[in-house]
């Protein structure tokens, strides 16, 4: 476990160091969402009802942009040669990245998703439903982005490769996240919803770490 | 005791040079040299276990061992031109970071920074310091991972007299320790009594080195 925290310490260390990196990501995830309010005009009422599609929609596109390069610079720099001899297994690695990494690029964008809601024209009572749902679903696009960015490490076109590998693998979670808060603002039951999400977040953290692992393993080999 | 019979690396179906035979006692030093590209880096990756595409077979105390095994990471170390340092992290952040991972604590970064004279860089991030500089923090990994067996690829680039002298000092004090090191070197680093092993092309009539 030693090595599992020392990997978030640095980690979040060097997120506070490089802080625009952060700040990127959480700049386009407002700017693009406060252009839906602009390009619609009087009509917010539409808009409140796909606030949630919208906003789920836009945390992935951010999530993938900061994604590609979750391990080049531990794979560019020797890092991963060296812990890839540690004595202890890279899982701990790979579990150390993609929490650091929702910490420090999902976290934000999830404490400021009530004030784009409130931008969409979603009503007060329902606002709490988005930053409930996105809490729910970001976990596993960090669990999908450790995986992607390690099986293309080493590849020329690492962005695009993501985009083809990963995005298709967060539909699920786009789904139910959208369908959750469509629910919930119109009222009815929502439990069905969390349970799909929960269990697609434990789906993938009981085998994407591993294949994660592997992948790094074969990466260093070369 | 470690030694190798007949060992050489594969990349795609070429062997990168002419296998290589030797054995080395506690206390032993080997120099390898060889033209660029004669495949020094690849043979200490596959000596430290990282590079897999080998044949041939390496003995530990004369028993039979799998570089890629985790035993043989405890006993290995490879420091190359890669530098697994961070720029935004300060040098002893850094160190810091490794002792945590190798299980080694504060008190091996201070020892690691006392035996490569870093203690007055210790508190500059590595982003700041000169090429030369971050070898030499690099270098103080050896202090933090202690391994038997070094395997150092061209660890003078980029060093000055002083942080060479460092550096022999340092591998004189691991000889004495009964440890084993392998360096790759063009320079002569000034250490008495090593072994050399000298990469010859195994193809030099495709490859035009004659």
């Amino acid at each position: 476990m030693g090595a599992f925290f020392a990997s978030i310490k640095k980690d979040l260390y060097i997120s506070w160091r490089s802080q625009w990196d952060v700040l990127l990501v959480l700049t386009f995830f407002l700017a693009t969402g406060a252009l839906f309010p602009l390009s619609m005009g009087g009509n917010l009422n539409i808009l409140a009802n796909v606030a949630g599609s919208i906003t789920m929609t836009l945390a992935m596109l951010a999530a993938l942009l900061s994604m590609d390069r979750l391990f080049l610079f531990d794979y560019e720099d020797g890092s991963l040669d060296m812990l890839s001899r540690a004595p202890f297994s890279l899982l701990m690695v790979v579990l150390a990245k993609a929490l650091s990494h929702w910490l420090t690029t999902l976290l934000p964008l999830l404490l400021f998703t009530p004030l784009l809601a409130i931008i969409m024209g979603v009503k007060p009572r329902d606002v709490w439903l988005i930053p409930l749902f996105l809490a729910l679903a970001t976990p596993g696009l960090s669990l999908l982005g450790t995986f992607g960015a390690a099986l293309t490490l080493g590849s020329h076109r690492v962005a695009l490769l993501m985009i083809f590998l990963i995005l298709p693998l967060f539909i699920p979670f786009l789904i139910f996240t959208s369908l959750g808060i469509h629910l919930g603002q119109k009222g009815e039951d929502i439990g069905i919803c969390i349970l799909f999400l929960v269990s697609l977040n434990l789906l993938a953290l009981a085998s994407l770490p591993w294949a994660t692992a592997y992948a790094l393993k074969d990466a260093v080999k070369s | 005791m470690f030694s190798a019979k007949e060992w050489v690396c594969i990349r795609g179906n070429r062997k990168l040079f002419s296998p290589v035979s030797f054995s080395l006692m506690a206390g032993e030093i080997l120099l390898i040299q060889g033209a660029n590209g004669s495949g020094k880096t690849t043979l200490l990756r596959s000596l430290a276990g990282i590079f897999s595409n080998h044949s041939g077979s390496l003995f530990w105390q004369n028993v039979k061992i799998n570089p890629e095994h985790e035993d043989h990471a405890e006993r290995a170390l490879l420091i190359g031109h890669k530098e697994p340092m961070k720029p935004h992290l300060s040098v002893e952040e850094n160190l810091a970071f490794w002792a945590d991972i190798f299980g080694s604590g504060n008190a091996g970064v201070k020892e690691a920074l006392q035996s490569f004279a870093l203690e007055h860089l210790k508190s500059i991030r590595i982003g700041n310091l000169s090429a030369g500089q971050k070898h030499r923090a690099t270098l103080a990994l050896l202090r933090i991972c202690k391994r038997s067996l070094w395997l150092l690829d061209e660890p003078t680039a980029n060093l000055d007299q002083t942080a060479t002298e460092i550096l022999a000092t340092q591998i004189i004090h691991h000889r004495e320790e009964g440890g084993i090191a392998i360096i790759a070197t063009h320079d002569s680093l000034t250490i008495p009594d090593t072994k050399l092993l000298v990469l010859a092309d195994p193809h030099p009539h495709l490859n035009g080195r004659g």
